[in-house]
């Protein structure tokens, strides 16, 4: 391959994408600058050498049969960073890029043909795409999290609980909901103000979450109401939950202006079953049960009735 | 209308072309189980001369459904160029991931939804026949094509999706189209290309060529 045009080899060197050219034997013919910087291994030590003896994970049934596919029919490949994650096996380049073990890649696999239009050889241009792809999980987590507790939003909760009420209504999943909400939150807003308000709710929120199990989905529904999804779970399990959550919140002291103060939660409970045919109607029976433990002198639990 | 419009072919070369097209599938499916290990039976191909505004109505007509469809979108470009359009139900969509060797699907359902791994599957074997096809078509007509990325359109067939700037009103369009089957698997789906016919001087004399050299003329 003719590599010594001047340009030719600038443009390739100076490109913010990685470029390799492999021939049929899958023997490195071409190793630009961005794949030197980012591999650590230089043209000069890689050239004329089998791309799978440096990088096995490329050595698959999947890779195998496109790269066939190009040097036969000329076609095109394309590796999508969700299915693939990387081509190459590089460090991220940036610090922020840390929570991926590897640089988040994307890339295409191309025929490049001689003066006879045959294909002798391949090339493969890798894209780090690490940033956008963290930036679009960013995103993605935000849009699903409670600003102030950094539990679940409603919005989130609301897919899930569709989701599981589906399993439940589908393979008759036991499913049991926990609504509860915090007793007199009104009155330590007006007291104590907004901002310890806020400390109270966060305060719930830690005391809550270590009771629950990883596969529970613990949200914040409203103002001061909080919702526990809990798959798998039977009535009398969920009733448990709730007592020692009540029993949690109920002995931790807090201390506003030296004066002490308690906080209770009231939770009420309920399963689901036949006879509560949509999701709104489960919630609605839990949120009954809740209004109940608050009408029965509140920080306590009321399951209801099947 | 332009009348005749179907005559700018005549009979013979219409046959012919029909040849063409026929040896290439069959070339096509001989190296795509050869080389690739995918072993697909194509079915002689239907061969259409249409103008722009009648293809979108033909692909309807011959897809005996058309909605809930994964359609892989490519054009490719040469001296002959156009879309090509492969064609499945959701549920032959579904069952081609039984076509990987089981590893293979294995390890990637760990990160991936079902979903999204049956539309990279799609894409990576819509991609890998229409590149089969097309690559023999020309060979055969002396000519070899470039390609855009395949894209997924997952539910229906329209119009939109005909790219306007490669048929304007003048030109005619070539159209194939093939059913293709996976061998032992109750797979099968439809396979369109669409040819624009810009150059139908180079068409001609291809065929001719092709006629010459297999003693017709």
């Amino acid at each position: 391959m003719d590599t010594n045009n001047i340009y030719t080899t600038q443009i390739c060197d100076m490109m913010n994408i990685g470029i390799v050219v492999l021939d049929r034997e899958f023997k490195i013919h071409y190793w630009n600058r961005w794949m030197e910087l980012h591999s650590g291994i230089m043209r000069e030590n890689i050239l004329n050498l089998q791309l799978f003896d440096f990088f096995p994970n490329l050595n698959n049934p999947k890779f195998m049969r496109n790269c066939k596919s190009l040097f036969t029919f000329g076609n095109y490949y394309f590796l999508s960073q969700k299915l693939h994650h990387f081509i190459f096996p590089f460090k991220p380049v940036s610090a922020s890029d840390f929570q991926f073990e590897n640089m988040q890649q994307s890339g295409s696999i191309f025929p490049i043909r001689n003066e006879k239009n045959e294909i002798d050889y391949i090339c493969i241009a890798v894209h780090d795409v690490t940033e956008l792809v963290a930036y679009e999980q960013k995103l993605l987590e935000m849009t699903k999290r409670d600003v102030l507790t950094g539990i679940y939003n409603r919005r989130y909760l609301e897919e899930r609980m569709k989701d599981e009420f589906e399993k439940h209504t589908r393979y008759n999943r036991t499913l049991s909901l926990i609504v509860f909400d915090i007793d007199h939150f009104k009155g330590i807003n007006d007291t104590c103000g907004h901002q310890y308000g806020d400390y109270i709710l966060k305060s719930i929120v830690s005391i809550v979450k270590p009771c629950l199990r990883t596969v529970d989905v613990f949200a914040r529904y409203g103002g001061e109401e909080f919702c526990c999804l809990l798959p798998e779970t039977d009535i009398e399990a969920a009733a448990r939950v709730a007592e020692r959550l009540k029993d949690a919140v109920a002995v931790q002291e807090y201390f506003f202006q030296n004066t002490l103060i308690r906080v209770t939660i009231s939770l009420g409970v309920a399963k689901a079953n036949e006879n509560l045919r949509t999701i709104d109607a489960l919630f609605k029976k839990a949120d009954d049960a809740l209004y109940e433990a608050k009408k029965n002198g509140r920080n306590r639990v009321v399951t209801a009735k099947i | 209308m332009n009348p005749g419009y179907r005559d700018i072919l005549t009979e013979l070369e219409k046959d012919a072309f029909k040849e063409i097209i026929n040896i290439a599938f069959g070339k096509a499916a001989a190296s795509l189980a050869d080389i690739i290990g995918l072993y697909v039976i194509l079915s002689v191909p239907k061969v259409e001369v249409l103008q722009p505004d009648e293809i979108q109505h033909f692909i309807e007509r011959e897809l005996n459904e058309t909605k809930g469809l994964n359609i892989i979108e490519q054009y490719y470009m040469g001296k002959i160029r156009g879309a090509a359009f492969l064609v499945l139900s959701y549920e032959n969509s579904k069952q081609l991931l039984s076509l990987l060797e089981k590893d293979e699907s294995k390890d990637s359902f760990n990160f991936f939804s079902i979903a999204m791994l049956e539309q990279e599957t799609v894409t990576e074997i819509g991609n890998i026949i229409i590149g089969a096809c097309v690559s023999k078509m020309a060979e055969l007509l002396k000519d070899f094509v470039t390609y855009t990325p395949p894209r997924f359109i997952g539910g229906k067939f329209s119009g939109r999706d005909l790219p306007p700037k490669l048929f304007d009103k003048e030109t005619y369009a070539i159209v194939l189209k093939t059913i293709f089957q996976f061998e032992n698997k109750n797979i099968s789906g439809f396979l369109f290309l669409v040819n624009s016919v810009e150059s139908l001087d180079w068409l001609k004399k291809a065929i001719h060529d092709y006629m010459q050299h297999y003693g017709y003329e």
